[in-house]
C-alpha cells in the first residue's frame, strides 16, 4: 500500500498541533489545581487530606510526564517526572523528600505557567 | 507463511497519548490501530481485533503493563503475541527486566510521533524478523 508521506505528514502535523492547543488549554486548569494542593501537601502531607492531595498530584504529574515531552514541552515533562517520582516515594513513607518537595512543586508550576504563556503570546 | 505487521493494539491510559499514537501509526506507518484505555479493555478487544502486535504502556492504574502482558499470554491464541512496552526514560537494567518478561522491545517516552512507526518497524524486524505492511 503506497502512502503519500508528504501529505500524510502534513496532515499529521496539523492534527498534532490541534491536540497541542487543547493540551495547553487544559494546563491552565492544571496550574490552578497544583496551586490549590500545594498548601495542603506542605501543611500536612501525613494526614488524610494531605494523602488525598498527594495521590491526586501524583496522577496529574504522571499524565504530564508522559504527554508534555511528546508535545514538545520537554522541560515541563522533566519537571513533572521529578514530581511524580518524589510524590510516589513520599506516599510510600519517605518523608525526608518533603524538604525539597516544595521546590520541585514550584518548578513544576513555573514550567506549566511558562508553557501556557509561551503559547498565548 | 510470512507474518506481516498490519494491526497494532495500543494500550495506554492517557487519552492524549492514545490519540497521538493512533494518528502517527496510521498516517505515517499505514497501520491499523485499535486503542484501549486499560489492560482489562485490551483483554476483551484482542480476541475480536486479532492484533499482530501490542504496544503496551507500562504504568497504568490497576492492571499495569506487565500484568496485562502476563494475562494476555495466558490466552492461548496470544501466548506469542509480540509486545513492545512504552515507558519513561529508563535504566538499561530495567530494559533487561522487560526482556525477561518476554517483551520484543521498549520504546521510551516522550516519543517522536514522526518516527514512532520506524521504531516499531525496527523492533518488529529484529524481533519477529518478518515483513511490515
Amino acid at each position: 500500500m503506497e502512502v503519500s508521506l508528504g501529505s500524510s505528514h502534513t496532515e499529521l502535523e496539523k492534527k498534532i498541533a490541534s491536540l497541542r492547543v487543547s493540551f495547553v488549554e487544559r494546563l491552565v486548569g492544571t496550574a490552578e489545581e497544583v496551586s490549590d494542593v500545594l498548601g495542603t501537601i506542605m501543611a500536612a502531607a501525613n494526614d488524610d487530606d494531605g494523602q488525598v492531595a498527594l495521590q491526586g498530584l501524583n496522577q496529574t504529574a504522571h499524565k504530564l510526564a508522559g504527554t508534555a515531552g511528546t508535545f514538545g514541552f520537554s522541560d515541563l515533562g522533566v519537571a513533572a517526572r521529578r514530581v511524580e517520582t518524589n510524590c510516589t516515594s513520599i506516599i510510600d513513607g519517605n518523608e525526608a523528600l518533603l524538604q525539597n518537595f516544595y521546590d520541585d512543586l514550584q518548578t513544576f508550576l513555573s514550567e506549566i505557567n511558562a508553557v501556557v504563556k509561551s503559547t498565548h503570546r | 507463511m510470512t507474518k506481516t505487521l498490519r494491526k497494532i493494539l495500543h494500550v495506554e491510559d492517557e487519552a492524549d497519548i492514545r490519540e497521538i499514537t493512533k494518528l502517527a501509526l496510521e498516517a505515517v506507518g499505514g497501520f491499523v490501530v485499535e486503542s484501549c484505555a486499560s489492560g482489562q479493555d485490551a483483554l476483551k478487544i484482542a480476541p475480536v481485533f486479532q492484533p499482530d502486535l501490542m504496544l503496551l504502556d507500562v504504568m497504568m492504574p490497576g492492571m499495569d503493563g506487565p500484568a496485562t502482558l502476563k494475562a494476555m499470554n495466558k490466552l492461548s491464541e496470544f501466548d506469542d503475541l509480540p509486545v513492545i512496552f512504552m515507558t519513561a526514560k529508563i535504566q538499561s537494567s530495567e530494559i533487561s527486566d522487560y526482556d525477561e518478561m518476554g517483551a520484543a522491545g521498549v520504546i521510551t517516552k516522550p516519543f517522536d510521533p514522526m518516527t514512532l512507526s520506524d521504531q516499531i518497524h525496527e523492533i518488529w524486524q529484529s524481533s519477529v524478523g518478518q515483513s511490515v505492511c
